[in-house]
């Protein structure tokens, strides 16, 4: 017995070895998991401070829902485009919500830091993809075909979405892998009324969609052109 | 060689072994648990041509040119991201051959107005009838937008009131089950 006691404790210290060896694996994997490139990690969580809060219990996705933008707009709070403040969040200790508990309605994600540089990353990538795409050969083979199918499906979403929306396929303009159509509405409002629909329409082909609004002029609320960027990987 | 030195050799060599052993073991339980998150019908939004039964699954209606929509949006927590989830599976009752179940990942962004969804799939072939599920292909959409507003798009077949007898109806219904995301 005296001789098996090192084997057995031997086999005890080596399964606790093992364990320990997992723990810092796992706790490593966890961590490069969480860690996006460039996504503004660091700076999100620290949103978890009250330094960011949503005002009188808005919903942070009750703007592309509301009838009118500036109609839930409380006073304090201003609009995505407005000079005044650039993103749709309130900060300062003077901003309180309805309960006037400030921690219940801070998002643990967003800050209003976080908020300006994923805009300006979404933006400027948009932009980016748009380029690409106009740099793209026409391959006569596959572009027209499907800019048709395209475009028959738009026109299919304009008669389901109805006069109010008032959606207009200025163009739809296919490359080798890229599809880009633009669209008109009746006004801004209508826009983000309906851009879900026209994301998530069948197009007959299988293609991720994008669209990010531009800013309307200030002061003015009809809809410039947008752009539908489809990416059709083949 | 003594005996002594065969001792430390059995120890030494039973301790690597355990070591090993334990990791391996513990390991591939780790790894195998991939976490998920359910997704109840009664989470989903109605957008057009459907409704919850008392069975608490979404019914179907419509017809061939106008499809039952739904919207459902990602439910996550800080220990199961959003932005941990690459897959999803969707389950579902497809009572139409001339259509199938389609599903899309999608995400709304909130940093400026927009959003992006992956391409519309769908498991089946249109002619399918019968229990379905739709495993929608590994993707990176909501691990590119992590705070982003995540959610999937389905489309359900229409009714197919084509003339024959389905399942007992004279129209065939299809059914919305759930949906797993992981």
């Amino acid at each position: 017995m005296a001789r098996r006691l090192p084997i057995l404790s031997s086999v005890l210290v080596g399964f606790l070895a093992g364990l320990a060896v997992l723990a810092v694996v796992q706790t490593h994997r966890d961590l490069v998991h969480d860690h996006r490139p460039d996504q503004p990690r660091s700076e999100a969580f620290l949103a978890r401070s009250s330094e960011t809060v949503f005002a009188s219990g808005e919903r942070p996705d009750g703007i592309q829902r509301s009838g009118k933008v500036e109609r839930h707009m409380t006073s304090g709070q201003v609009s995505l485009w407005s000079p005044n403040s650039r993103v749709s969040g309130v900060s300062g200790s003077n901003t309180a919500t309805t309960d006037g508990n400030q921690d219940g309605f801070a998002s643990p994600l967003w800050n209003q830091h976080a908020l300006e540089e994923d805009r300006r990353v979404k933006i400027s990538r948009f932009e980016q993809r748009i380029t690409t795409h106009s740099l793209e050969p026409v391959d006569l083979a596959w572009a027209p075909v499907v800019s048709r199918s395209i475009r028959s499906s738009l026109d299919f979403v304009a008669k389901q979405l109805g006069p109010e929306v008032g959606l207009g396929i200025v163009n739809v303009d296919c490359r080798t892998r890229t599809c880009l159509a633009t669209l008109m509405f009746a006004n801004y409002e209508a826009a983000l009324e309906s851009f879900a629909s026209i994301l998530t329409a069948d197009y007959n082909v299988r293609c991720s969609t994008e669209i990010v609004f531009r800013e309307p002029p200030a002061g003015r609320e009809e809809s410039g052109s947008e752009v539908l960027i489809l990416d059709c990987p083949r | 060689m003594t005996v002594i030195g065969r001792s430390y050799s059995l120890v030494l060599g039973s301790f690597v072994l355990t070591v090993l052993a334990g990791f391996a073991f513990t390991g591939f339980a780790f790894t195998e648990s991939a976490a998920h998150m359910r997704i109840p019908p009664s989470a989903c939004q109605i957008l057009s041509n459907a409704r919850f039964t008392t069975d608490a699954r979404i019914q179907g209606g419509g017809n061939k040119n106008d499809r039952p929509q739904i919207s459902c949006p990602i439910v996550d927590t800080s220990l199961l991201s959003q932005g941990s989830f690459r897959r999803f599976n969707l389950h579902y009752f497809d009572n139409n051959d001339g259509q199938s179940t389609q599903a899309q990942p999608c995400v709304t962004f909130f940093s400026v107005f927009g959003g992006k969804c992956e391409g519309l799939f769908q498991a089946n072939q249109d002619s399918f009838r019968g229990t379905g599920t739709l495993a929608y292909p590994e993707f990176r959409l909501w691990e590119e937008n992590p705070f982003d507003f995540a959610f999937i798009s389905v489309k359900l077949p229409g009714r197919d009131c084509s003339g024959g007898v389905f399942f007992g109806k004279t129209c065939g219904v299809s059914f919305f089950n759930g949906a797993f995301v992981f």
